[in-house]
C-alpha cells in the first residue's frame, strides 16, 4: 500500500467521521483509519488541537467523535489544497 | 553628501511615478497572494504553503523599502540621506529572506530540520548577507548570494523532482519560478549597480510585473471557488 502523507491521513480520518453521520466511536475510527495505535493517537491529538473534531457524548452517554465546521471546511477544501501543493511544487 | 548609485536619480532613468506604479502593482500582487493562501495555510499548517506565503510577504516588503528609498530620494520629499544605509540594509535583508523562503518552499521535505531551525537558517543567512553587504560596502556579495540561491533552487528542485517516486516532470509554475528568479537577479543587479541596465529598466520592470501577476492569477485560480 502506498504511504500516505500527513494531509492525506487527516483527510481520510475526517472522511471516515463524515461518512458515519458525523458520530463515530474512537475504536472504529482507529480501525477505519488504517493506522497503528501510536500513530492514530498522534493524529487524533492533532485533529483535536486543530479543532477539526470534538469529543461528544451520544444519547446513550458513549463518547463519540464529531467533525467541527473547521473539519468540514478541511474536507471541502482538500482537493484545492492538494492541487495547490502539486501545482506550486510545494 | 554624495548619493549612492542605487538612489541617484540621474542613473535611475525612470520617473518616481513609474517606480511608484511598478512597486504598487508588485506589492499588491504579493499581498493578494499572501492573503488568498491564508486559509490553506491555517487549515493544513503545511510548511511548503507557509514558506510560499512568506516568500511573497518578503517580496512585498522588499519592493516597499526599495520604493520608499528611491522615490523619496528622487522626489526629495524626505531627506533620507542619513538613513540610506539602513534602507539598503532593510532591502537586502528582506530580499534575501524572500528568495530563501522560496528555496525552502521547494526543498523543505528533504531537509531533516524543524520549522524553527528553518526560520533561524533563513533569517540568520539573510541577516549575515545584509550586514556584510552594508558594513563592508560589498554589494557584489548581495548579487552573488542571490545568484547562488537561484542556482541552488534550480539544481535542487530538478534533482528532487527526478528522484521523487510520485511523478516526473514539472508544473507550469516551475518555469514561472525560474523566470521570476532570473528577473529577480536582473532587478537586484539593476538596483545594486544602476549603470548595468538603465536603458532596459522599463522592459525588466514590465516582465517582472507580468511574472508576479501570472503567479497571482495561478493562486486566485487555484484557491478560488471555496469562499
Amino acid at each position: 500500500m502506498r504511504k500516505r502523507d500527513r494531509l492525506e491521513v487527516i483527510h481520510d480520518m475526517l472522511k471516515v467521521i463524515a461518512d458515519h453521520n458525523n458520530a463515530i466511536k474512537p475504536t472504529p475510527l482507529l480501525r477505519y483509519s488504517n493506522l497503528s495505535s501510536q500513530r492514530f493517537a498522534e493524529y487524533f491529538g492533532e485533529l483535536l488541537a486543530k479543532e477539526f473534531v470534538t469529543e461528544e457524548q451520544d444519547k446513550k452517554g458513549r463518547k463519540v467523535i464529531a467533525l467541527t465546521d473547521r473539519g468540514y471546511r478541511y474536507l471541502q477544501r482538500y482537493d484545492t489544497i492538494r492541487g495547490f501543493i502539486d501545482d506550486f511544487n510545494l | 553628501m554624495e548619493l549612492p548609485p542605487q538612489f541617484d536619480p540621474v542613473l535611475l532613468k525612470v520617473t518616481p511615478l513609474i517606480e511608484a506604479e511598478y512597486a504598487a502593482v508588485v506589492i499588491l500582487a504579493c499581498v493578494l497572494i499572501f492573503w488568498r493562501t491564508r486559509e490553506l495555510s491555517q487549515l493544513t499548517g503545511h510548511r511548503g504553503i507557509q514558506y510560499f506565503r512568506y516568500t511573497f510577504l518578503f517580496f512585498a516588503f522588499s519592493y516597499f523599502f526599495r520604493f520608499f528609498g528611491i522615490v523619496n530620494q528622487i522626489g526629495r520629499y524626505v531627506d533620507l540621506r542619513p538613513h540610506l544605509n539602513l534602507v539598503t540594509f532593510a532591502i537586502i535583508y528582506v530580499s534575501s529572506a524572500a528568495v530563501l523562503y522560496l528555496l525552502f518552499s521547494l526543498i523543505w521535505k528533504k531537509l531533516r530540520t524543524s520549522r524553527t531551525q528553518d526560520t533561524w537558517i533563513i533569517h540568520g543567512t539573510a541577516l549575515a548577507i545584509a550586514t556584510v553587504s552594508v558594513v563592508f560596502r560589498y554589494t557584489e556579495l548581495f548579487i552573488l548570494s542571490q545568484i547562488l540561491i537561484l542556482l541552488s533552487a534550480a539544481v535542487l528542485s530538478v534533482y528532487l523532482r527526478y528522484t521523487s517516486k510520485k511523478k516526473k516532470g514539472f508544473s507550469q509554475f516551475y518555469y514561472i519560478y525560474i523566470l521570476l528568479f532570473v528577473f529577480w537577479i536582473v532587478n537586484t543587479i539593476g538596483f545594486a549597480v544602476p549603470r548595468f541596465f538603465p536603458d532596459i529598466k522599463l522592459i525588466v520592470y514590465a516582465v517582472s510585473t507580468t511574472l508576479f501577476l501570472i503567479i497571482l492569477y495561478g493562486v486566485l485560480n487555484k484557491t478560488g471557488g471555496g469562499k
